[in-house]
């Protein structure tokens, strides 16, 4: 809690808020991937699975990978105007968010990729699959960035 | 403590975009979703914005009690507390608005246009909140 109350540099504040908005704004996107996704899973009506999931797929282009590159490009940022200690660097914290990031990257890169196939086959009437795939990783991204916000917040070590 | 408020924030501004994404997604020129459709995506969007406003400003009160060096009469603190009201009232009307667009009532394009100004009101007021925690002005 000492943390929180701790004077920051001025120059640290623009991203940290670019990286703390950043991140708030990837989980929305996740959330509403998942969620999108997950009521089209639920449809009988083909047609309304098929809007629900091309809104999913969609959404992870428009809504996802742009805040994944602020949260990202915030944290490094943040980072580098920091000048943490060897000892923080190394820090368990600190580790559990680049580990977070870095596979949430890599699985957002295969989302991506699920998803131009999906949004492909879904003007042919198929491609649901592809988009429950990337629902199933969504909701795995949001529950890893829920244990990313522990770790930052609560700085276990 | 601190972990609990900030993942209400994450709510709260997350589900604020996820209502936006729906703003788009039911554009009239390029309806993706119908108004039904958008109806069962808006409720637990709802549900997260109504968690993550109680959670924010619940465990915001005792964060400012709890922590030495912070009073709920900082000037910072006030504002984000007036700001949350405010978005808040913004957002609940907002709701009614988008949700009485989307029924289809007579009056849909209006309550639309209403409902997506409200809209960006909770937005901006969400947003100021978030400089004011970053920054803590005179803290």
């Amino acid at each position: 809690v000492s943390t929180l109350a701790a004077i920051r540099a001025d120059e640290v504040n623009f991203p940290l808020f670019l990286h703390v908005l950043g991140a708030m704004l990837l989980v929305g996107m996740l959330f509403t991937v998942g969620l999108s996704i997950l009521l089209g899973w639920r449809r009988q009506d083909a047609d309304e699975a098929a809007r629900f999931t091309r809104f999913g797929l969609l959404t992870l282009f428009l809504g996802v990978l742009p805040a994944y590159v602020l949260m990202r490009i915030g944290a490094q940022w943040t980072e580098s105007e920091e000048n943490l200690p060897e000892e923080v660097e190394d820090s368990a914290w600190l580790g559990i968010g680049y580990i977070t990031a870095d596979l949430g990257a890599l699985l957002i890169l295969v989302s991506l990729v699920l998803a131009a196939i999906g949004l492909r086959r879904l003007r042919s009437g198929s491609g649901v699959a592809f988009g429950r795939a990337v629902g199933i990783i969504a909701v795995l991204l949001l529950a890893a960035y829920v244990v990313a916000v522990w770790a930052m917040t609560t700085k276990p070590d | 403590m601190l972990f609990f408020h900030v993942l209400s924030a994450a709510a709260l501004v997350g589900g604020l975009a996820a209502f936006w994404a729906l703003v788009l997604a039911t554009r009239p020129a390029r309806t993706l979703l119908s108004g039904a459709a958008a109806g069962s995506f808006a409720a637990p969007t709802g549900a997260a914005v109504g968690i993550g406003t109680a959670g924010t400003i619940i465990f915001g009160v005792i964060l400012a009690i709890d922590i030495d060096g912070y009073a709920l009469w900082d000037g910072w603190i006030l504002a984000a507390i007036v700001l949350w009201a405010i978005g808040t009232a913004l957002g609940q009307r907002s709701g009614v608005a988008l949700t009485r667009a989307g029924l289809g009532a007579l009056d849909a394009a209006e309550a639309r246009r209403r409902g997506i100004l409200l809209l960006a009101g909770s937005s901006l007021a969400t947003l100021v909140i978030l400089i004011l925690m970053i920054w803590k002005p005179g803290a």
